[in-house]
């Protein structure tokens, strides 16, 4: 097996104690890397399939043709009409 | 950071990846920010570097290879951040000098040169703070931050050689720092555990 002197010079280096930035300043640029990034890459639109798409536009249809309907049988069960 | 988990975050971060940026935030935000401190000798400029070393970073997110490797990626970003920052300084104080309004700033302690736990290690950071911009960066990605001298090479922008011959007077430099203020011999430093 090969030896490798260590250098201990580089080792207290390496020892070095570590220090943090303050925390309230990484969050602030934390928040504004996450909304670069957002901006970046936008969110696709949600893909709705095709009778999802239907059914969203008939169903005000239905709803306005329902209460037509409703309002007829009331006027001619009253012999309004 | 392992190599696998290094490239799905690459990955990741390239699609927009949120918490892919925070993981890498989170391993090299600390290493970043030791690198500029010592560098800077000021808690301010350090974290506007690094603000501007991340800023950066997600602005090119979608241009990064797959097979990226972020520590140099980021160093390398922070340290032409600070040559950036440095020559702007020295037209600044060559400025307000020619002017002579203001007085030139005194050189005081960094930041961690303060924080330092114990007198063996504030007398590296004495040692350190006191060199060459030139020196102590590459005592600092090499000795502190573990890098290869090719992979630090890389981060300077020259050959493997030229960092080799310039690790090798950096230390030589410390070392003669050291032994100036020394009291013990620097021998013992491997005594220094945690």
């Amino acid at each position: 097996m090969m030896f490798t002197p260590r250098d201990p010079l580089m080792d207290a280096l390496a020892d070095l104690n570590g220090a943090e930035p303050r925390e309230d300043r990484a969050a602030v640029v934390r928040a504004r890397c996450h909304a670069a990034l957002a901006e970046a890459h936008p969110r696709p639109a949600p893909i709705v399939p095709r009778t999802q798409r239907a059914l969203d536009r008939l169903l005000p249809v239905a709803v306005i043709a329902y209460g037509v309907l409703t309002v007829v049988e009331g006027l001619r069960l009253a012999g309004l009409i | 950071m392992d190599r696998e988990l290094e490239l799905a975050l690459v990955e990741r971060v390239r699609a927009g990846d949120t918490a892919a940026f925070d993981a890498i935030h989170a391993a090299f935000n600390p290493r970043l920010y030791g690198f500029l401190a010592r560098l800077t000798r000021s808690r301010d400029v350090a974290e506007d570097l690094l603000e501007d070393t991340w800023l950066r970073f997600v602005s090119h997110a979608d241009q990064l290879r797959p097979d990226t490797r972020l520590a140099p990626w980021l160093f390398t970003v922070a340290r032409n951040l600070h040559i950036t920052w440095c020559r702007a300084r020295a037209v600044e104080t060559r400025t307000t000098a020619s002017l002579d309004l203001w007085p030139a700033p005194a050189a005081g302690a960094s930041p961690f040169e303060q924080a330092a736990t114990s007198e063996l290690e504030r007398r590296i950071e004495h040692a350190l703070a006191s060199l060459s911009v030139d020196a102590r960066e590459v005592l600092l990605l090499v000795g502190a931050e573990g890098m290869t001298p090719s992979e630090a090479a890389a981060v300077c922008g020259i050959s493997p050689e030229a960092m080799r011959q310039r690790l090798k007077r950096a230390r030589a430099a410390l070392s003669e720092r050291l032994a100036d203020s020394e009291e013990r011999p620097i021998a013992r430093l491997r005594e220094v555990k945690p």
